[in-house]
């Protein structure tokens, strides 16, 4: 498929609130499920100060979107092609700078961003945890939000106060929930079902359910070896939820 | 359109315009050559008319020459000459359509202009000495100045608040007891607020902040936007009530 010039690409955030719920693993490995369905797939690392994609993919990058936003570098020479075909604009890590964009930064990143993303049909922002300016920024920069939440209190609560602080504050009113790590279908459902309840009773709003990821030995493996599980454990029970994930959004 | 010759310098002044650039109503287009180096800048505007585009650029380049040295766009005081008051709503039209567009919030200070001609300049250099250089300043009335601060919270807005305060006490050599009176308010993308509005909840402010025994800096909605996020008890409570039914 070959993405036009003035093709408009499905900009997707992907948040959490809290950290280490499998959102850049999500993320990544979703890349590479949309990128074997033949869809042109751009992963922005919107971790700006702490970026780990290119630690999840085993890359070693050269560039990142500091040198953009800092001197100015064009983020097209900053792109990297990794396996099976997907293009990832990595960011800086170590730099608390770059967590704090001021609101001119912000404006020019947009405008710069905007510059690459019309090439492609999806663009997959795998964001910092909590609710920094800059996780808003890209949560609200974005057509799509997905949010990822496993079955732990902590999880539940962080996933829940971004998204009543996106809806509060900025109007955000259609959410994908995205469960990971449960235990069984079962447990993933009742995770969803009951945020599902909490935001319609206190918010008025009513997520849509990506998907349910299982716990599942393949993918704490798969970040170990530093490669996407769904390239590596193709079968697993990860990489199939993923891959009806992928069919789902590109549905949408 | 802007251009200037090659090189590291002129590479990060276009840079340094082009970041600038996105705190005006003006958008940026790069014009490169062959080799794909950087001629010059495009800055344009497709929503507004020409004075206030021509205003904007104004703005935006006597922001850029003060910081490189140049007196050029100064009034003569060293300072950038002031929008006028029927400017104001015009600039907060164009503002609050960029809060809508990038749901970056806005913020807005009313303040009391009490000082005679004499005091002026040195007040205005107080106000400067703390501004941003995306903060818009301009005159509201015969007695108010305005500033807009462009992406900036409530939080970050009262601080700049206290700094021109403090700096204001500093400058004119005034007690803390004469202090000058400010008003904030504060729109968001889901406010959906108009200019006249916005300027209607800053003035409210300004008047609470002027009662006597009253604070010299009141703001507005901050109850709203600061709190109304917390997630509260019964949100909690309903968060896991279903894990404590699966546990029992």
């Amino acid at each position: 498929m070959h993405a036009s010039s003035d093709h408009k690409p499905m900009i997707i955030c992907i948040s959490s609130g809290k950290g280490g719920v499998g959102k850049t693993s999500f993320t990544v490995n979703m890349a590479a499920a949309l990128a074997q369905l033949n869809k042109k797939v751009l992963l922005i690392d919107g971790d700006l100060g702490l970026a780990n994609v290119d630690v999840v993919l085993g890359i070693n990058v050269r560039h990142n979107l500091r040198e953009t936003i800092e001197e100015g570098r064009d983020p097209a020479s900053i792109l990297v092609e990794v396996p099976p075909g997907f293009q990832v604009l990595p960011a800086s890590s170590g730099v608390p700078e770059m967590a704090n964009l001021s609101y001119e930064e912000q404006i020019f990143l947009t405008n710069t961003l905007e510059g690459i993303t019309g090439r492609f049909d999806y663009v997959l922002v795998d964001t910092a945890a909590g609710i920094g300016d800059s996780v808003l920024w890209f949560n609200n920069w974005a057509q799509t939000n997905i949010v990822v939440l496993s079955p732990d209190p902590t999880s539940m609560t962080d996933a829940y106060a971004l998204m009543k602080v996106l809806n509060t504050r900025y109007d955000r009113r259609e959410f994908f929930l995205m469960v990971n790590s449960a235990k069984s279908k079962k447990e993933g459902q009742a995770v969803f079902d009951n945020m599902s309840l909490v935001l319609g009773n206190f918010l008025k709003i009513k997520p849509s359910q990506l998907g349910i990821m299982p716990l599942d030995n393949s993918v704490a493996q798969a970040i170990r070896n530093q490669r996407p599980f769904y390239l590596t454990h193709p079968e697993s029970k990860a990489s199939r939820a993923i891959s009806e994930m992928a069919v789902a959004l590109s549905r949408l | 359109m802007t251009s200037m010759g090659p090189g590291n310098e002129s590479a990060r002044f276009f840079r340094d315009l082009e970041q600038r650039a996105g705190g005006y109503p003006v958008r940026s287009l790069r014009v490169t050559a062959p080799d794909r180096s950087l001629l010059g800048l495009f800055l344009h505007h497709d929503q507004a008319g020409s004075a206030e585009v021509e205003a904007a650029l104004g703005r935006l380049i006597a922001s850029l020459a003060g910081t490189r040295g140049d007196a050029n766009a100064s009034d003569g005081t060293g300072l950038v000459a002031l929008p006028e008051p029927d400017q104001i709503k015009k600039i907060l039209r164009s503002e609050l359509d960029r809060v809508r567009l990038t749901r970056l919030p806005c913020s807005l200070i009313l303040l009391e202009d009490g000082t005679d001609s004499a005091a002026r300049e040195t007040a205005m250099a107080a106000i400067k000495e703390c501004l941003h250089h995306v903060d818009i300043l301009a005159r509201h009335n015969q007695a108010e100045l305005a500033i807009i601060l462009p992406g900036t919270n409530l939080g970050k807005a009262v601080q700049r608040a206290k700094a021109i305060q403090a700096a204001l006490e500093r400058r004119l050599d005034r007690p803390a007891a004469g202090a000058c009176r400010m008003g904030i308010a504060l729109c968001y993308a889901s406010d959906r607020l108009d200019a006249d509005q916005f300027l209607a909840l800053a003035e409210a402010e300004l008047t609470r902040a002027r009662r006597p025994g009253a604070a010299p800096i009141c703001h507005v909605s901050g109850v709203r936007a600061e709190d109304a996020c917390q997630v509260s008890v019964e949100e909690r409570a309903q968060l896991f009530g279903f894990l404590v039914k699966d546990t029992n």
